[in-house]
């Protein structure tokens, strides 16, 4: 059972740390025409916190991967 | 130039290639040894989200927005990492309560209210009607772009003539075909066609190779590399507004909303609950689309704005319609094969979603509709027998 508390905790957690990174202030601090690896700095991040978050939901569901037992909803 | 029946016949042989393909998932489902029930098949088939929209459309608003057109996408990445907690639920709900449909849902959840069906239904039909339609006309529009080859001008799609000179017409007699053969000949309660999710999953994979191949081509053959891309367009003050936020209607606010509407979207729209839902086989599936759809968006996403901008620094000096970016840029490389590639990807766009969205409103109609309707009218008729 705390298996499964802990999947839906990162799993929200997940979520909100993405909304927060997609949205204002912090998409502010990266607002720049400046090219970073020859991408710009928005683009080049945008794109690295959305990779960021498939790696993170992959590990979560990979590292509390349902039992037999999980049956019950979260 | 290109052929039109060339590309008539590529076009027909792509359809009728999609037709196996869902009587193979059919055969295979009767036999017993379902196709789809894989969770790369079924993350492919929530992937009829991405329309022709996406593949002509995103381009055209990259060109004018810069990154706006990203919350689209963003919106159901964020979505899709609550799968397990939040559409897990949903599907056990529609499994156990039997419901087919998004009007089903929101009906179950008022005490199974017949009206509250029928208003989601009407509702679902005004808003998808103009959808559908604007996909119909990336195919009549990219076709009549694509025959002038090597010319490279913008087509009015009003000016396409009679309708049987439509080329979007003709497209969707075939689509009707394909839906009522796959969609809705078969009568089954659970409302799933795996021969459909089949052909949509095939659809995902060839939209998503024809925009990668177009975007490395723009990319690395024509300019050299991102970077270059980039670089060039900083130079230019009417460019590189696009590379920050300052082109963005709405700002930061609008951002935020687009993203919150595109979230809703995503699980509500007609076609996408049925696909996440109706047609969910295995739960257990949705722990695989948690990562692999957002990647599948990451990637169909990654060339949107190289592409938008190597356009726009391509066609600098001439009025070509950024939309049309995607499908202009090869034929001014003299590209003709990857052009009608291009062509085949936006064609796979488009006639996936017209496929999937209208099997589920003609769900919806049904069920939320004509039936109680029918009920209606049937003890009407009781009731005036009653009385004679």
């Amino acid at each position: 059972m705390s298996q499964q508390r802990r999947r839906r905790d990162w799993l929200i957690m997940l979520f909100v740390a993405g909304l927060l990174a997609f949205n204002y202030p912090l998409l502010g601090l990266v607002n720049s025409v400046a090219l970073m690896f020859g991408v710009p700095v928005l683009y080049f991040y945008l794109f690295a916190i959305w990779l960021l978050l498939i790696i993170g939901v992959a590990a979560v569901l990979w590292f509390y991967r349902p039992t037999a037992v999980d049956e019950t909803p979260d | 130039m290109l052929d039109d029946k060339l590309i008539i016949l590529i076009a027909l042989t792509y359809i009728g290639l999609l037709f196996a393909i869902a009587y193979y998932g059919d055969k295979r489902a009767d036999s017993g040894r379902s196709l789809i029930n894989k969770p790369v098949v079924y993350t492919l088939s929530i992937a009829v989200y991405c329309t022709a929209w996406t593949f002509y459309g995103s381009v055209g608003r990259a060109a004018s927005t810069g990154v706006g057109f990203l919350p689209i996408y963003l919106g159901p990445t964020l979505v899709a990492l609550l799968f397990w907690l939040v559409l897990r639920r949903i599907v056990r709900i529609a499994k156990t309560q039997r419901i087919t449909s998004i009007a089903d849902l929101i009906a179950s959840r008022y005490g199974k209210s017949q009206l509250l069906g029928g208003l989601v239904t009407v509702i679902a039909i005004i808003g998808i009607m103009p959808y559908i339609s604007i996909q119909l006309e990336a195919i009549a529009l990219s076709f009549a772009v694509l025959r002038q080859y090597p010319a490279i001008n913008t087509v009015d799609p009003a000016e396409t003539g009679a309708l049987w000179l439509d080329t979007s017409f003709y497209i969707a007699l075939l689509l009707i075909v394909f839906a009522i053969l796959f969609g809705t000949r078969h009568i089954d309660t659970t409302e799933r066609h795996e021969g459909l999710v089949a052909a949509i999953a095939f659809e995902s994979v060839v939209k998503l190779l024809a925009f990668l191949a177009v975007g490395l081509f723009i990319s690395y053959s024509v300019y050299d590399g991102l970077g270059d891309i980039f670089s060039r367009a900083q130079e230019l003050p009417e460019l590189r507004r696009l590379l920050d936020f300052s082109a963005i209607p709405g700002g930061f606010g609008g951002w935020l909303s687009l993203t919150f509407i595109s979230m809703a979207a995503f699980l509500f729209v007609p076609r996408q609950f049925q696909i996440l839902v109706v047609e969910n086989t295995d739960e257990r599936h949705l722990r695989t689309a948690s990562w692999l759809f957002p990647l599948y968006l990451l990637i169909i996403n990654l060339f949107v704005l190289p592409i938008a901008l190597g356009g726009l620094l391509a066609f600098k000096d001439q009025a070509i319609d950024a939309d049309t970016f995607v499908l202009a840029l090869p034929m001014l490389q003299q590209q003709p094969a990857l052009a009608l590639l291009v062509f085949i990807g936006g064609l796979s766009a488009a006639t996936s979603m017209v496929i999937a969205e209208t099997v589920a409103l003609s769900t919806m109609i049904c069920n939320d509709l004509v039936m109680p309707l029918l009920r209606c009218a049937a003890a009407v008729c009781a009731c005036m027998s009653g009385l004679i």
